[in-house]
């Protein structure tokens, strides 16, 4: 079903766009799978996901990894019921306002 | 916050760059793993064979093999996926799930008289549906990824 087209100022800067993007065909993306992507600096894409968990769109969770050889954990970023309904409103809305159609 | 403005032409050009990137990562995983999911998946549908006592062990072993596929995948690309991207790739794996559960329980029936000791159980049946749901899960899991490819590079 098409979400209601609905124009979110929270996610329009490019970075967060592009972070809840990737995320939303995934049920979860390690962070540094997000970097390499999308071709951000892992300060950018910290700096992004911290404001998109404050927002609630996404969540964070740290865990051991099998691409670590040593204790460090890798985070992986899950976006939120509610970041998808913002998303895909918000994209609805670009679309709707570049005259696409969906 | 960030607060250069973008145009939405700019930003849907944006995405669909990124969406490209995400296909080419998805794609990376490596070319065993559908085989070997077929291999486990065909290994469920085998297990009534083993009979009562080896069923749950063999089926154990099946799942944990599925595991294992499943970490490799997420250590290539760091990605994991848990659903369809669209609404052909949801239909792909329904039609999927139906027809391997169909195959188990098929292979079920066949081995329930060895298994119960009440007869002799079908081996020649059991093979040519263990093989049919190889050959199901290989070609439907292939398919299965070519869908998603396709999805998320159009979907949002």
């Amino acid at each position: 079903m098409a979400a209601e087209p609905r124009f979110d100022e929270a996610i329009h800067a490019p970075t967060r766009l592009r972070v809840c993007a990737m995320l939303r065909p995934l049920d979860e993306a390690d962070f540094g799978a997000i970097a390499r992507t999308l071709e951000l600096s892992e300060a950018n894409l910290s700096k992004t996901v911290r404001n998109l968990v404050e927002l609630g769109y996404v969540t964070t969770t740290k865990q051991s990894s099998p691409q670590r050889a040593d204790a460090r954990q890798t985070t992986t970023v899950k976006l939120t019921s509610q970041g998808r309904a913002a998303f895909d409103a918000h994209l609805a809305a670009l679309r709707a306002m570049a005259g696409e159609t969906a | 916050m960030e607060s250069d403005f973008e145009e939405p032409e700019t930003a849907l050009a944006a995405l669909s760059a990124d969406r490209e990137r995400l296909a080419e990562r998805y794609a990376q995983q490596p070319r065993w793993a559908v085989p070997a999911q077929a291999l486990g998946i065909a290994a469920m549908v085998a297990s009534p064979a083993a009979g009562v006592g080896w069923m749950s062990v063999w089926t154990a072993v099946a799942i944990l093999g599925l595991f294992l596929v499943d970490r490799a995948v997420r250590r290539r690309t760091g990605l994991r996926v848990g659903r369809p991207a669209g609404p052909l790739g949801l239909t792909v794996l329904i039609v999927l799930i139906v027809l391997v559960v169909a195959l188990y329980v098929v292979s079920l029936a066949i081995s329930l008289p060895s298994a119960i000791g009440s007869g002799a159980g079908d081996g020649v049946g059991v093979a040519v549906v263990t093989a049919a749901a190889f050959l199901a899960t290989l070609l439907g899991g292939l398919l299965y990824d070519r869908v998603y490819l396709r999805e998320v590079r159009r979907a949002g």
